[in-house]
């Protein structure tokens, strides 16, 4: 699903955000992004959804080489995918369900069937009741909810979060990761960056730690720490 | 594009307006100020450039004739160059009456002999090339020589030349600090909203998708700067015409009618392709992510 080749990120202010990676994510995998801020987590992101090119090495997605990919296919390749931000990013003119359904509309999808699966994956969050509601009126482990809904609308092959418990209590937090799972189950690769001790702990899952932009510790079923 | 997108992007777009009211309203009227300024340019440059030609107009040429030629076929022939309008006959009787009316005498040439010779007053086209008449003319058998004022005439048609250069050239840089007024008005607009934009990306939309709502808002408030403008500059003039046929009517203003035409047009297409150029010049940035 996704795969580093030797993927080297420096920005133009020269700083070095990523060096040598070398990953691969199998499809369906669940994978923690580790290490602390600066670590190279949010670059590694940017890179997925090409948002930046590497300086060295390539990246694929799917069979997609995210370098040679042409300017019009991008907005194509990112339905694909879909992406939780720790700020939300919610439009804060727009209702929860016009958030939700903005997803499907710059895609060009039909009334129907947005009238369709907006209702459905805002149900599965559990914010049907609140389709009405303006995000401002909304906790911030609602708005987060209103986020994830967003993301997996299209039914993405890949969702992203960057660090999508950071700003919530532990309860919201669980809530939240209850959902990805289930996501997961359905078949959704998942890639998600994190500053939570106590879910990677409690997860188990593959964990792949970041530190000064490399790969220090990549182990099935890991921890957050060793 | 489907019909059904048209309709989502024209009510993104009166959407974007009505939620950004306040800066919609000092978008379409630093559009609206510019374009007057703009337009109050072309007023005055346009009618600098009628007035050249106009002094162009009035201007004549004396043909003085050999001794004895007979002025009929001459007069024939020149008639029928470029850029003559007409040619009058004027025998060097009528030329002794005319000196002495202008200088107040009488019986001048009752001592000696008339010495002017027979003339032919041509009067010119505005549009005409001047050295090449003349250069015709003094092909011409019969003629002894051509007068015009060389330098006055030569020296009244560089200025022409330059009003003309200097019109095209203060139009031009206005234009372009109307398109960077605009521009940057708009910019403001699209600044207040690159979340949304940077959202748009990140969910798929394609860069036409985006542009689409931002190109309409910014093609309506050109139309409505181009109204507003277009209404006060119409009646500015108006008025400015009335004013100067009142107090000065020697000098030559283009009509209202003619202004109107092609202010109308010079203001519209400015207006609504700079609202439009705008626009999309301000997302460019945004969209690159």
């Amino acid at each position: 699903m996704i795969q580093f080749q030797r993927v080297s990120k420096t920005y133009s202010n020269k700083t070095i955000a990523l060096t040598g990676i070398d990953l691969f994510i199998e499809k369906g995998e669940f994978v923690f992004l580790v290490g602390p801020s600066g670590a190279g987590k949010t670059t590694f992101i940017k890179l997925v959804i090409r948002r930046e090119l590497p300086t060295e090495g390539q990246v694929l997605i799917g069979r997609k080489n995210l370098s040679l990919m042409k300017n019009h296919e991008i907005p194509i390749f990112r339905r694909n995918i879909g992406v939780i931000f720790q700020d939300y990013k919610l439009l804060p003119n727009k209702t929860v369900f016009e958030n939700v359904a903005f997803a499907l509309e710059v895609i060009e999808a039909s009334r129907k069937d947005v009238l369709k699966q907006v209702p459905a994956v805002l149900e599965l969050v559990g914010l049907k009741d609140k389709a009405k509601v303006f995000p401002t009126e909304l906790s911030g482990g609602e708005q987060q909810r209103v986020s994830l809904a967003r993301a997996i609308v299209n039914r993405p092959l890949l969702l992203l979060a960057d660090e999508p418990t950071g700003n919530l209590d532990p309860d919201t937090s669980w809530g939240i990761m209850d959902l990805l799972m289930e996501i997961n189950k359905r078949g959704t690769t998942i890639v998600m960056a994190t500053h939570n001790k106590n879910i990677v702990d409690r997860m188990r899952r593959r964990v792949v730690a970041l530190e000064n932009g490399q790969i220090v510790r990549d182990e099935q079923k890991g921890v957050y720490d060793i | 594009m489907k019909a059904k997108t048209f309709l989502y992007f024209t009510k993104e777009a009166s959407i974007g307006l009505s939620r950004n009211g306040l800066m919609s309203l000092a978008a379409v009227t630093t559009v609206a100020f510019s374009l007057i300024i703009l337009g109050c340019f072309f007023i005055v440059i346009t009618n600098c450039i009628h007035f050249a030609e106009m002094a162009k107009g009035v201007l004549e040429l004396k043909v003085y004739l050999k001794e004895n030629v007979d002025p009929a076929p001459l007069q024939a022939a020149i008639s029928e160059f470029k850029g003559v309008e007409e040619v009058r006959f004027v025998s060097k009787e009528e030329g002794a009456e005319w000196l002495e009316k202008s200088l107040g005498v009488k019986n001048l040439f009752v001592t000696a002999d008339n010495p002017l010779p027979d003339t032919l007053d041509i009067r010119l086209d505005p549009k005409v090339n001047v050295k090449k008449l003349v250069k015709q003319l003094d092909s011409l058998d019969g003629i002894d020589e051509v007068a015009y004022g060389k330098t006055f005439v030569e020296a009244m048609l560089i200025i022409i030349q330059i009003i003309g250069v200097l019109g095209i050239c203060l139009i031009t840089i206005i234009g372009l600090v109307v398109l960077y007024i605009i521009v940057n008005t708009i910019r403001l607009t699209v600044l207040a909203r690159w979340k949304e934009i940077e959202i748009m990306k990140l969910v798929g939309a394609t860069d036409w998708f985006i542009r689409w709502p931002f190109m309409l808002e910014g093609i309506f408030i050109g139309v409505c700067g181009t109204i507003i403008s277009l209404l006060l500059l119409t009646k500015g003039y108006h008025l400015l015409y009335a004013y100067i046929k009142e107090a000065a009517p020697f000098i030559p203003v283009l009509s209202e009618k003619i202004v109107n035409y092609r202010m109308f047009w010079l203001i519209t297409m400015v207006g609504v392709a700079f609202g439009a150029v705008g626009s999309t010049w301000s997302i460019k940035k945004f969209l690159r992510v």
